[in-house]
């Protein structure tokens, strides 16, 4: 059985004046059609350029994007063309993510446009129409500038360009963090209804994990540009296996003043991802971190059926076999 | 919002108008000096564009008879030591200034602002070529460059032009280079991208309009510039030559006289003061209007 | 006397498109040592209301155009410049949202912590000032060895430490923090509010938490107001609001973040948007939001309603007489 999308080893380099920046540092994983992997970590942890460098807007430096059965990580330029209508991204900022001088409809209409598939102004308008009606927009901000607009319509505009193509991927990159809770809720609505109606396939990266845990089929928890945990999402809020997820996830402030939960409180920050020093790269953080820890890189490990954590003392820590 | 909806399309093109232009022209029209600026600039624009129909003389034709005559009615900002009318010089002047000013600035934005953009476009190696090349340039004083332009290419309208423009050339390519790397990380250039726009596409449809800005404001102040560099090399004799009546010329002409015809000098200085001050002043405004940060 | 009692608080920015009404007559009182959360979205009026007690209201287009606002007992509203001034810093602090823009980056973060001790103390030595900047800095837990640096030297979690330091130099009575760990991560908000929590009890500073996350809300305070459109439109102890959550608003703002505990299909979002507050409807600003709104709720603004004791919602849900 081939998923969807697979990524294979893949690895996105950056060179800096101080040195190679891992941000993406051999990543596994596969999506199957229709499902939606929520991708979680800090910020600097690598999960905006991985959702880049998936969707070509990067080069990877090494590994493999397999899309449909097919290799595109060295996509020519027809073939990236056409991958160009089945993977799109939606963006973080409803603001910088718009380009000030164009509307609403000039936004949404431009990949109608750079691929021709509308053959007359009429249809374009049409389709165009038709879009706004999907994302909820009314018709009477066709000709609006994104400047008029307040953050939650802007994201919508930013949902509808991604979507002129009919898509069948697509990276949601933090789509509400930078959005009101009320407004969070319509968006994520709205994202899930599309999903159902289109046959979506979705990589959604966040830092949240509450908004994660509510869209997602499956988690993939990321570290310094590498796999730390992933599973299915339920799985993982249930069996919490990698210590690294565990202080994320009690590290989330609860509205349920009853049920404190108990803090595990990291000690320091994220460290750079600068020419990475060799062995577990959380180790510098982690209360069980050992020896071995900082000497050798922990290998991903299929510790419970479909749940594969990166940790070389999982089994102790968890009291397991 | 409201009537919007109700007028539906055929009121489109008005609302999209609205939002660029007008919005830049209402928040133009509370500056009160702006527009006193912009006045006077489109006056002196007209007298010079329709200047035989406004001056009862021919700018050139001597008459040594009536030489170094105080303003009176014949002559409301009296005549040369060649007996020519002053204000006829001026009102002709005006066209030479304006044209100078308005050649020269094209020259420096369009070559300076093609420089900046490719050097910003493509970075690395080209960028730190093309820079540093015109940091060369900026290094020498504009006044004094234009100077030896002009003494090297000989005297004369185009070379003057030619040489003002190109002294400018440095600033454009800043400003545009600052603008496109800016706006080149935004999303939704990779946005475009992401949606297949080709190089050409992302380049005109979203860096340009969005780094005009800076551009126009720059260019609605360098025009000053320019015609006072202008002024100043007719003033030492490098730029526009006689008997071609220019701002600078003209004040140069009446130094030598300065203790016994004020008038002679009086009245080209006052030209080149409106003309300058009320550019200056329209060139605040436009920055003002168009500055982002003052917006909402 | 409470340390802080705002009455009928009124603010309106007045530009050349209209006046905005940012803040329409709050009242809010905070005692020695507790903790008041001031929850509400974009544009509620929360930095508003925050920057009214600091006078530092941008004037014009601001303007405080009704109210009073009493700390220990001296109406700030009508204070002299001066005088403020004297207050600012050092009997009520502010944290900013931005720990990257809030310090100056060409002092190292040692000087401009005693810089505010030296300010606010009559006679204090230099070196004294020095020696106090050093203590802030072990207690916000930096060691103090990095005096000497410069805020780009230190991360995110770490400047807004220092932003802290800064604010409690001077052991404030009141602190005033805006959002002080939207721009940070999960994990290092959660370092940032332990640390804010123990500095609370440590020097018993009331403080007002503007945010609007509920959740860090629940984490470190005492009491809350949630805003809407410049009103207050319900507040209480934290388990009331928390626990017995009376506004339809209110409601609407749990309801719209997914739970960790307990998995829904869907979401129940508040409809529509925060209404323009130059612009604001007649009547309850909520009302056309609100799945409850009757006819008198688009006609008449809501009364302030004591439910239970200390428990205000300003809903016409809950009038005498009427129905909840």
């Amino acid at each position: 059985m081939s998923a969807y999308l697979e990524v294979k080893d893949l690895k996105k380099y950056f060179k800096t004046p101080r040195g190679m920046l891992h941000a993406v540092d051999g990543l596994n994983f596969s999506i199957e059609k229709g499902h939606t992997l929520g991708v979680v970590g800090e910020s600097g942890c690598g999960k905006s350029t991985l959702g880049r460098t998936i969707i070509g807007l990067l080069d990877a430096t090494g590994g493999q994007v397999i899309f449909e059965g097919k290799d595109i990580t060295n996509a020519d330029k027809a073939e990236r063309m056409e991958l160009r209508k089945k993977m799109q991204i939606i963006f973080q900022d409803p603001f910088s993510s718009l380009n000030p001088r164009m509307t609403v409809s000039e936004a949404i209409a431009e990949g109608l446009i750079i691929h021709k598939v509308c053959k007359t102004k009429q249809e374009l308008d049409q389709r165009v129409s038709e879009l706004m009606d999907t994302v909820g927009l009314a018709e009477r901000f066709t000709m609006s500038y994104p400047h008029e607009l307040d953050g939650g319509r802007r994201q919508r505009i930013g949902i509808a360009r991604a979507l002129a193509l009919n898509p069948g991927f697509v990276v949601c990159d933090e789509p509400v963090s930078a959005l009101d809770v009320s407004i969070q809720a319509q968006i994520l609505n709205l994202m899930q209804d599309l999903q159902e109606e289109k046959g979506l396939t979705y990589m959604f990266i966040t830092h949240d994990l509450s908004v994660v845990k509510h869209i997602s089929n499956n988690i993939l928890v990321m570290y310094l540009g590498q796999l730390v945990e992933t599973c299915e999402s339920d799985e993982l809020f249930e069996h919490t296996l990698h210590p690294y997820t565990k202080a994320l996830l009690s590290a989330i402030p609860t509205t349920d003043i009853d049920n404190r939960k108990q803090r595990i409180l990291m000690q320091g920050e994220l460290s750079s991802p600068i020419n990475p020093a060799p062995g577990c790269r959380f180790a510098p953080r982690c209360r069980y971190a050992e020896e071995r820890c900082k000497m050798e890189n922990p290998v991903i490990e299929e510790v419970l059926p479909g749940h594969f954590v990166a940790c070389h003392r999982v089994r102790e820590i968890n009291d397991m076999q | 919002m409201a009537n919007n909806k109700n007028n539906g399309q055929t009121s489109a093109p008005t609302v999209k108008k609205r939002s660029q232009l007008q919005e830049m022209w209402r928040r133009l029209k509370k500056n009160k000096p702006a527009v006193v600026g912009m006045c006077i600039i489109i006056a002196i624009a007209l007298m010079a564009i329709f200047a035989p129909y406004v001056t009862p003389y021919d700018y050139a034709k001597q008459d040594l008879k009536a030489t170094f005559i105080k303003p009176c009615a014949e002559h409301i900002m009296g005549t040369d030591n060649f007996g020519r009318d002053i204000y006829t010089r001026i009102v002709y002047g005006a066209r030479i200034s304006l044209a100078i000013g308005l050649v020269s600035v094209t020259i420096g934005c369009l070559v300076g602002g093609s420089l900046g953009a490719i050097a910003a476009y493509y970075g690395g190696k080209v960028d730190n070529g093309i820079m540093r090349t015109l940091d060369v340039i900026n290094s020498i004083p504009s006044l004094l460059l234009a100077i030896s332009l002009s003494a090297s290419l000989g005297t004369g309208l185009g070379n003057a032009m030619m040489a003002v423009g190109f002294s400018s050339i440095p600033t454009y390519a800043r400003i545009v280079r600052a603008s496109v790397m800016s706006v080149k990380g935004e999303e939704y250039v990779e946005a475009a991208i992401s949606l297949g726009a080709s190089t050409k596409r992302v380049i005109l449809r979203h860096i340009i309009p969005n780094c005009l800005a800076p551009l126009i404001v720059q260019t609605s102040m360098r025009v000053a510039g320019a015609i006072i560099t202008a002024a100043s090399l007719s003033f030492i004799g490098l730029g526009v030559q006689p008997p071609t009546p220019e701002w600078g010329s003209m004040l140069s002409t009446g130094r030598q006289y300065i203790r016994t015809h004020w008038h002679m000098i009086i009245f080209p200085g006052l030209a080149i003061m409106v003309t300058v001050t009320s550019l200056n002043l329209f060139g605040d405004g436009v920055r003002d209007a168009l500055d982002p940060r003052l917006k909402q | 006397m409470s340390l802080l009692d705002i009455k009928n608080l009124h603010v309106h920015y007045i530009t050349d498109d209209g006046t905005v009404k940012a803040v329409n007559g709050i009242d809010l009182t905070l005692e020695e040592g507790e903790t008041l959360g001031l929850v509400g979205e974009t544009g509620a009026g929360k930095t508003t209301t925050a920057l009214s007690i600091m006078r530092l209201i941008p004037d014009p287009p601001g303007k405080i155009v009704d109210g009073q606002i009493f700390f220990k007992g001296q109406d700030l509203s009508t204070l002299g410049t001066i005088a403020m001034r004297k207050i600012r810093g050092d009997q009520i602090a502010m944290i900013f949202q931005d720990p990257m823009t809030a310090l100056n980056p060409v002092i190292p973060v040692g000087d401009q912590i005693a810089e505010v001790v030296k300010l606010h103390t009559d006679g204090i030595s230099m070196a004294d000032a020095v020696k106090r900047a050093a203590d802030m800095l072990e207690i916000v837990g930096i060691d103090s060895g990095r005096m000497g640096e410069y805020p780009h030297q230190f991360s995110g979690g770490m400047k807004q430490r220092v932003v802290i330091a800064i604010a409690l130099a001077c052991n404030p009575e009141l602190l005033i923090a805006d959002e002080p760990t939207t721009a940070l991560d999960v994990t290092i908000q959660a370092q940032v509010l332990e640390l804010m929590n123990g500095l609370k009890q440590k020097f018993n500073t009331a403080m007002i938490m503007i945010t609007h996350d509920l959740g860090v809300v629940a984490e470190i305070c005492d009491k809350v107001a949630i805003m809407y459109a410049g009103s207050i439109v319900e507040s209480g102890s934290l388990r009331q609001i928390f626990k017995d959550t009376r506004h339809p608003y209110t409601k609407g703002l749990f309801a719209s973040i997914p739970d960790l505990n307990h998995k829904i299909h869907r979401l129940t979002p508040i409809d529509g948007l925060m209404p323009d507050p130059a612009n604001l409807p007649e009547g309850c600003a909520f009302s056309p939001r609100c799945p409850h709104a009757t006819d008198i709720c688009h006609k008449e603004a809501p009364e302030k309603i004591e439910v239970e004791p200390g428990h205000i919602v300003c809903c016409h849900l809950f009038r005498k007489g009427g129905e909840e």
